[in-house]
């Protein structure tokens, strides 16, 4: 099976649903890791809370973390937004603020990590984590899918740059996972029932299983570049898409 | 060993590539059908797994023969039970200005790249089906992703091999059974170094500077038949190093 080499884990969005499982999965591999979070209350070693669209914040907790644990060998970029908006009724304000929590502050998360790693010798892996709303074109979600399509080119190009500095970027792009962000929809009558329905392999997704990519992607030494679908095939879905039977 | 208990047949797997796979898949606890062409190549597949402890038998065949597939699922049915893991990984290359490419060799390389997977696939399919649980990996190439030039035969028959996947993956999901495929970059391999491709050339320009190692590609293939990527089909997981031909 996958081999992970033990070392500082930095995952931001770590306090809860996807972070915090990776966060876990990360500890039981040996790592000690750090989550940079508006909350606490998660499995993470060391706690840092931070909003990561504020430049000052992420800075400083960054530092923090190298400071107390050493640089970062694996990070997870998941910290992130949503939020559903006929684009109608988009307001500039919404659309900036998506854009700045769910791709600037990736891009200066990637960037800090990047920096460390390289000032440390330390041969990194980043992922950043995506969606499948970043192919799919679902409705209501302009900005949100905007971000995360932009997501999958900036893991592409910093591949291509930090490839030689020994430094791996990859993505995941979960489709509709059960997280705190996503745990009001529960209320929805019929909303969970038919989100389970329009996902190729019936059911929705839960945190472990993007957990358990994002750490193969740490572990796979030579995938970098690449962001892993981990939405039971609903990347693959049409507008009028049924499922076949064989 | 999450695979302990399950039958995996990798096609083409005396050498290179599926040698890899084959003998990862058997740490991973699978029995292991090794089929391949040349006999001499499957055996030692066969004895480099049984060295470690592993199980496997060898089947000496054309993977695009109805009549050898037919014979090497019912001897491996015999031996070892249901298949319920293929890794189509067995396949051929060529190189041709593309006015040089013979109606023959077209048809050939289709029918060894796209039409074995196609045959082999179907051969053990009511294995999968019959158990509800199913992995199908293909091995196509990054050739398919961006193009490549003097060997349109090769990169047509990968690309069909990419649509495959896809395509039995929206079929399949409903019945436990996942299908994805990899695009190896440059892998060092026999098969490579056979080929006109310059192997240090293709190293320099690789943003990690070395070419892949069958390991590389085993590992995630690897990934993709465990449990832990339940939730992952229909999916083209790129293993380059991060070289990106589009």
């Amino acid at each position: 099976m996958l081999h992970l080499e033990p070392g500082v884990g930095l995952i931001t969005g770590g306090a809860s649903g996807m972070g915090a499982a990776v966060c876990e999965r990360l500890k039981r591999a040996g790592c000690r890791v750090a989550s940079l979070d508006p909350k606490r209350g998660g499995p993470a070693d060391l706690e840092l809370v931070c909003d990561v669209s504020d430049d000052g914040a992420l800075d400083a907790a960054f530092e923090r973390v190298v400071r107390e644990l050493g640089a970062p060998r694996y990070v997870f970029a998941s910290a992130g937004v949503a939020g559903s908006v006929p684009f109608l009724e988009l307001a500039a304000g919404e659309w900036d603020r998506v854009m700045d929590v769910n791709l600037r502050a990736v891009y200066r998360t990637v960037w800090l990590s990047a920096r460390a790693m390289v000032a440390a010798g330390v041969p990194g892996s980043i992922v950043v984590n995506g969606s499948s709303a970043g192919r799919v074109a679902d409705t209501g979600l302009a900005h949100y899918s905007v971000a995360k399509a932009a997501l999958r080119q900036l893991v592409r190009v910093t591949a291509r740059e930090l490839g030689p500095r020994g430094i791996r970027v990859n993505g995941v792009a979960p489709g509709f996972t059960l997280t705190g962000l996503t745990a009001p929809t529960a209320d929805i009558p019929g909303f969970l029932e038919n989100a389970a329905k329009r996902v190729p392999l019936g059911r929705v997704g839960q945190p472990d299983d993007i957990a358990q990519a994002v750490v193969a992607l740490f572990a796979l030494g030579w995938v970098s570049g690449e962001t892993l679908s981990v939405d039971g095939g609903q990347h693959l879905n049409g507008p009028n898409q049924r499922m076949s039977e064989v | 060993m999450s695979l302990r208990g399950k039958v995996a047949v990798v096609t083409g797997s005396g050498s290179g590539i599926g040698r890899a796979i084959a003998v990862q898949l058997a740490r991973d606890g699978a029995d292991v059908s090794v089929w391949d062409l040349n006999r001499a190549g499957a055996e030692e597949t066969v004895a480099a797994i049984e060295k470690e402890g592993g199980r496997a038998i060898a089947c000496v065949g054309d993977a695009s023969s109805e009549a050898d597939i037919a014979e090497a699922v019912a001897h491996t049915r015999a031996e070892r039970g249901p298949v319920t893991i293929l890794v189509n990984n067995a396949g051929i290359t060529g190189f041709s200005p593309f006015l040089d490419i013979t109606v023959e060799a077209w048809e050939r390389m289709l029918r060894v790249n796209l039409t074995g997977p196609f045959l082999c696939t179907r051969a053990v399919l009511p294995d999968m089906l019959a158990a509800g649980w199913g992995r199908i990996v293909n091995i196509s190439s990054s050739s398919a992703q961006g193009g490549a030039g003097r060997m349109a035969h090769y990169v047509a028959s990968k690309g069909g091999v990419i649509g495959l996947t896809k395509a039995l993956a929206v079929e399949l999901a409903a019945k436990g059974i996942t299908v994805n495929n990899i695009p190896p970059g440059f892998v060092d391999t026999p098969m490579l170094r056979a080929s006109p491709v310059p192997v240090e050339a293709a190293s320099a320009v690789a943003p990690m500077k070395r070419p892949g190692r069958p390991e590389d590609i085993a590992a995630a293939c690897s990934y993709l038949v465990s449990e832990a990527a339940n939730y992952v089909t229909g999916h083209t997981l790129s293993v380059n190093g991060g070289r990106y031909l589009a």
